[in-house]
């Protein structure tokens, strides 16, 4: 089930930085990459429930801000312990300046 | 190729794990004294002793990580010792050969000497997770505990405590608390959480002795006074586990000691984590967090691989009480200049050594300190007076030259 979602205005986001988006009761991280493509993962660290949107994108990767782990967002792939079980990604498209993703059913 | 890894802590299980990621398909063989795999210590003085929560640690690593990395796991076994001239350990009766060693074997909690705890029932240290489950059991409401030691772990435990509705007393030996670990600014902020909520703080005070004939009912202090008490808790630092390391004749001073590399006096064998001692910013450190057990073991885990790489630290800590969050960065250090950021209410400790920015410590604001641990991690050191400017942007200073 397709399911696109408008999230943000494309320059809502500083370039290779992420912001928090919350939709319903689930809540997600929306990235801007230094070469301004966009991407999108769970917003919660794997490791212990805390918000990504508070950590720091360097390049691809984005570090959670409690305990260091880290993420590939682009594939949610987990970089380095603690952090050791990847994170949920989802498809993003731009349309007319603004940030859609696809998070599936509700 | 055969690597043995000694320990069951955060150290031995990031060493294995990077071994595997680098693409190692040798043997692997781990010797924990405990009977779970390596599993997380910091919960186990905050969310291990609530009310409710399991007697099973979080584990590190999913359960089939073992198995799918095939790594040989002899839990609750020991090292009796290690032959540094035939590059073999005893594990029981069984010999086992390695082409690598990493001792990983953590630390132990300091005691203080049997005739003044008299074996008294009732005392607690807090290291494992029978440690935790044992004291769990006693947490109960309306009971009065004593902490004999106001480090992070003594904060922690004093907070977790009162949280389930016990009377808290914390007694501190040298003039305030977390006196080694953090800056006077940060402790008086933490001081305040602790006297809102009721705990007892006696500071400058030595615990002299342990009242009671069977369960304790007390400690004495240096000025004579007694405290009351249904338990009492010591958290006045930890001990390297080396026995081992100094049995089998390798250099041991506070710790094994390992070069830049992670590599022991011998060749082959290498230490990480709470027990190894290094050289860091001109003097003998070891450091213990879990960051450090993570970053010396991966460090090490790359250098058996041929890497070879010097270990940098950035020493990294965190520390939960009531709902608070402190991290800290870099190591503070007395007589450092220290100035204050206060942005949309989120208070930082910045501290230099010669304008040069040494450690950071943020409470409440996760952003701050990943931006702080980047700027140390990368060696910049925005002035003073910028950082002090809540109008500044933290993160530009990343990108500043």
């Amino acid at each position: 089930m397709q399911k696109w979602i408008e999230a943000c205005a494309a320059d809502n986001i500083d370039n290779e930085d992420l912001i928090r988006f919350d939709h319903g009761t689930r809540t997600f991280a929306i990235y801007r990459s230094p070469s301004d493509d966009y991407y999108c993962t769970d917003g919660l660290c794997t490791h212990e429930e805390v918000h990504l949107a508070d950590g720091l994108v360097m390049d691809h990767i984005i570090e959670c801000p409690m305990h260091n782990g880290q993420f590939d967002y682009r594939t949610g792939e987990a970089k380095r312990t603690p952090a050791c079980v990847n994170l949920k990604t989802y498809p993003v498209k731009i349309e007319n300046g603004n940030v859609f993703i696809n998070i599936g059913a509700d | 190729m055969r690597i043995v890894v000694i320990g069951g802590g955060q150290a031995a299980a990031s060493a294995i794990r990077r071994l595997r990621q680098l693409g190692y398909d040798g043997d692997i063989l781990l010797v924990s004294r405990e009977p779970f795999p390596p599993y997380e210590r910091p919960p186990l003085s905050k969310s291990h002793l609530a009310i409710g929560a399991a007697n099973e640690p979080k584990m590190i690593f999913p359960e089939d990580f073992w198995e799918e990395n095939a790594v040989d796991l002899r839990l609750s076994e020991e090292v009796q010792s290690i032959d540094v001239e035939t590059n073999s350990v005893l594990v029981g009766t069984k010999k086992i050969s390695f082409d690598h060693l990493i001792l990983a074997t953590g630390a132990s909690p300091r005691k203080f000497p049997d005739q003044m705890t008299k074996g008294l029932n009732g005392t607690h240290q807090l290291r494992n997770v029978a440690d935790a489950n044992r004291l769990r059991s006693q947490l109960n409401p309306g009971r009065s505990l004593v902490l004999v030691g106001g480090g992070f772990i003594g904060m922690e435990l004093a907070a977790t405590a009162r949280q389930l509705g016990l009377t808290v007393t914390v007694i501190e030996r040298d003039e305030r608390i977390l006196n080694r670990v953090a800056s006077t600014q940060l402790s008086n902020i933490i001081r305040q959480w602790h006297l809102e909520n009721d705990v007892t703080l006696i500071e400058g005070q030595e615990t002299t002795g342990f009242l009671g004939t069977k369960n304790v009912t007390g400690v004495q202090l240096s000025n004579g006074a007694e405290v009351c008490a249904d338990l009492v808790v010591l958290g006045i630092g930890v001990i390297p586990d080396c026995a081992l390391a100094n049995a089998a004749g390798l250099q041991v001073d506070n710790g094994v000691l390992v070069d830049d590399y992670g590599s022991t006096n011998r060749s082959g064998i290498w230490a990480a984590g709470d027990c190894a001692s290094f050289s860091f910013e001109g003097r003998m450190v070891r450091l213990e967090n879990v960051q450090n057990a993570i970053d010396q073991a991966e460090n090490v885990a790359e250098n058996i691989l041929g890497a070879n790489k010097k270990y940098t630290p950035t020493p990294t800590f965190w520390s939960n009480q009531y709902d608070h969050i402190v991290q800290i960065v870099g190591l503070y250090q007395p007589g450092m200049i220290t100035v204050c950021r206060q942005s949309s209410g989120r208070l930082s400790f910045w501290h230099y050594s010669y304008n040069n920015l040494k450690a950071v410590e943020v409470i409440d604001d996760p952003k701050t300190f990943a931006i702080a641990r980047r700027l140390l991690t990368d060696g910049r050191s925005p002035a003073p007076e910028l950082v002090a400017d809540d109008d500044r942007i933290l993160k530009e200073f990343l990108r500043s030259a």
